[in-house]
């Protein structure tokens, strides 16, 4: 009704105004919320592992067998940037030749690591099911493939998150060779156990 | 028998007055009343609470909050998290101005229920952060924590600086701040609210368990933000653009006293719109310096199909700007808008309490009243030439067996102490108990008018205007 009084009320919007100065704040905004993402975006886990973990070898000739060459102490990070870029399906440069990325990432004397075989870990229980791991580490405690053997199956939301996270959690053991990776979002409590019983699985291996 | 010279000179006076000549006024079409009742409301709101609750629950929300420290404050968290977005989405929908809440609620209790909706919104996010936080601690330690919600996680990095801007959009908005910032400041830095939602759209699907796992609670999700998205295409920016391509023009701008214009637009972009007497329309005039800001007049004349009329007072800010625009201008004009039409009044005799200005909607109010509604209009203005329209709002009273009481000066040099107590009025209005009021004017004299109507036997329910929201 009083609309011009409203008006009013709305700040003082002199007429010396100008567009430019108004919209100032809200630009510096934009653009001071692109460089924080731009600093903080590094996912280090979930989009590329939910897409193509950093596991598996590459696809068509770019074949190479990254993640067992890794050894403890190199950069999971930096490998598993360079290998998520080469492998990814989507990128549509082609590689003919043998990715020569690889092997600058990996250290040229990876130190000889020997692993035994499959050892059964503990069964785990969540409030889903029960978890178990089997797993081959080295007498240091250095994981060289892990293996989920039984995980919660009682419903078919249970079948099929697992059915995705397990595979999933086996890779990132694998790749990050002990038991402290992330865990699969939407899939805590399968990932919060299967970590426990891969950890006591290295630390009996330790011991 | 109609001559050339006849036409002639009616031709020369429509130029010499206005550049455009008015179309025969038919009068615009009323808006139709909202079909919407409170029951078709409360189910909405209370379907909208079930499914959100009902998603949570259903995958042990409810379970897990009894289940420990760390699965609590995860279930906490994907709780704030729904309904942070569901709070949004509803303040989201009142920015929509739909036409059938707008009808029935008017806009100054949509934006203030829009305000409240954001503070929720505020402090539901600042729960969410919180509580994402401890869970994420409990699993996996403070450090790895903050770094795995900043950004070690996909769609992380998006959602903190979401979080980030629908705080500093939340923190702008408090009372206190906001006023110490220009209107436009203010508003372009709220639209960044726009952009946090957005970018806070992906961890929601990714990471909100409830909805990652879900095929139908997903989609209903997605539905959900999908419908708000093409409500708010549909029904604020559709309006914008319409109000952009085509434009109404200046037709004629007219002094009516020292600082206040009378200015009518026209176009034919009016045909379509509907709109009453009493409403007011947001005016964005497309002239240099005037273009990105949009301020609400109220109209002065009942609409027609062919003209709407404004009166404005210069206050010395933009709307002195606004009070030069030359006859040609191209004028954006969104609305009409308000609740406040002589539809309120019910049939009973009416009062109109007027202060300054607030006039506007009064003079077009009058044009659609009977003499069953014998109008008084109580005039309010600080000195002599504040008075506008003097002799048309007395000849439109007394037309209708009403009259005119004017009271100027400065609040301090009145006969009387308190000009709206209920004497004074009683005195002045004998039958003013079993009169409809409309008051029209600045927020002081609606309140002190009230507190005086109330005292003199009106009932509030027949007591009507529309408040500053902002």
């Amino acid at each position: 009704m009083n609309a011009t009084d409203r008006h009013q009320k709305r700040g003082s919007v002199k007429r010396n105004d100008t567009f430019a100065r108004r919209v100032v704040p809200a630009l510096t905004l934009i653009g001071v919320s692109g460089g924080l993402l731009a600093a903080l975006d590094r996912p280090s886990d979930g989009l590329e592992t939910a897409v193509g973990p950093p596991l598996t070898t590459g696809t068509g000739a770019t074949t190479v067998t990254v993640l067992p060459t890794t050894v403890p102490g190199s950069d999971p990070a930096t490998t598993a940037t360079t290998v998520a870029g080469t492998q990814n399906p989507a990128t549509p440069t082609p590689a003919p030749t043998v990715a020569p990325v690889v092997e600058t990432t990996v250290p040229p004397a990876p130190t000889p690591v020997s692993c035994g075989g499959m050892i059964p870990g503990p069964t785990i229980d969540t409030k889903y099911g029960p978890v178990q791991v089997q797993a081959s580490v080295d007498g240091t405690g250095y994981v060289c493939s892990a293996q989920g053997v039984v995980w919660p199956t009682r419903d078919r939301e249970s079948v099929d998150i697992n059915n995705q996270a397990v595979p999933l959690l086996d890779q990132w053991a694998a790749y990050q060779h002990d038991a402290s990776f992330s865990s699969i979002s939407g899939a805590t409590y399968t990932s919060k156990a299967y970590k426990q019983s891969l950890q006591a699985i290295i630390d009996a291996a330790r011991a | 028998m109609l001559t050339m010279d006849d036409i002639t000179l009616d031709d020369d006076v429509v130029s010499s007055d206005r550049t455009i000549p008015a179309p025969p006024a038919s009068p615009m079409r009323r808006p139709r009343p909202s079909r919407l009742t409170d029951n078709d409301i409360a189910a909405a709101l209370a379907a909208y609470v079930l499914v959100i609750t009902g998603i949570w629950s259903v995958h042990g929300g409810l379970a897990d909050l009894g289940a420990g420290w760390a699965s609590a404050w995860t279930s906490i968290t994907a709780l704030s998290g729904l309904y942070t977005s569901a709070v949004a989405l509803m303040a989201l929908v009142l920015v929509a101005r739909p036409k059938s809440l707008e009808r029935r609620f008017g806009l100054d209790r949509m934006f203030v229920w829009h305000r409240v909706l954001g503070d929720s919104m505020g402090l539901l996010l600042g729960l969410h952060v919180f509580a994402a936080v401890v869970a994420w601690t409990a699993d996996s330690g403070v450090k790895n924590a903050l770094i795995d919600l900043t950004g070690g996680t996909p769609y992380m990095a998006l959602a903190t600086v979401g979080a980030a801007l629908i705080g500093v959009v939340t923190i702008t908005s408090l009372k206190s701040i906001r006023q110490k910032l220009a209107y436009e400041t203010w508003y372009f830095v709220h639209m960044l609210a726009y952009a946090g939602m957005a970018i806070s759209f992906g961890h929601e699907i990714y990471l909100g368990s409830d909805l990652a796992n879900d095929t139908v609670a997903r989609w209903f999700w997605v539905g959900a933000h999908a419908m708000v998205v093409a409500l708010l295409i549909v029904s604020r920016w559709g309006r914008t653009a319409v109000a952009f391509v085509r434009p109404l023009r200046v037709s004629s701008i007219r002094h009516v006293n020292h600082d206040t214009v009378d200015i009518v637009v026209t176009g034919r972009g009016l045909r379509a719109r509907e709109g009453d007497a009493g409403q007011f329309c947001f005016v964005r005039p497309l002239a240099s310096g005037l273009w990105w800001q949009s301020h609400p007049f109220s109209m002065s004349a009942a609409p027609t199909v062919g003209r709407i009329r404004f009166t404005i007072k210069d206050r010395g800010d933009a709307t002195r700007s606004i009070t030069a625009l030359k006859p040609g201008t191209r004028v954006m004009v969104e609305g009409p808008f308000g609740v406040v039409t002589p539809d309120v009044l019910d049939g009973a005799k009416a009062l109109f309490v007027v202060g300054g200005v607030g006039v506007a909607p009064v003079l077009a109010m009058l044009e659609r009243l009977g003499p069953d509604h014998e109008p008084v209009v109580l005039y309010r203005a600080h000195s002599e030439k504040d008075l506008v329209h003097l002799d048309d709002l007395r000849a439109a009273a007394e037309r209708l067996g009403g009259r005119l009481l004017t009271l100027v000066g400065p609040t301090a040099k009145l006969a009387v102490s308190d000009p709206f107590s209920a004497r004074v009025l009683s005195a002045a209005i004998p039958d003013v108990a079993d009169r409809a009021v409309v008051m029209c004017g600045p927020d002081r004299l609606l309140h002190a008018a009230r507190a005086g109507l109330r005292a003199a036997g009106v009932p509030k329910s027949r007591i009507h205007s529309e408040h500053s929201w902002w």
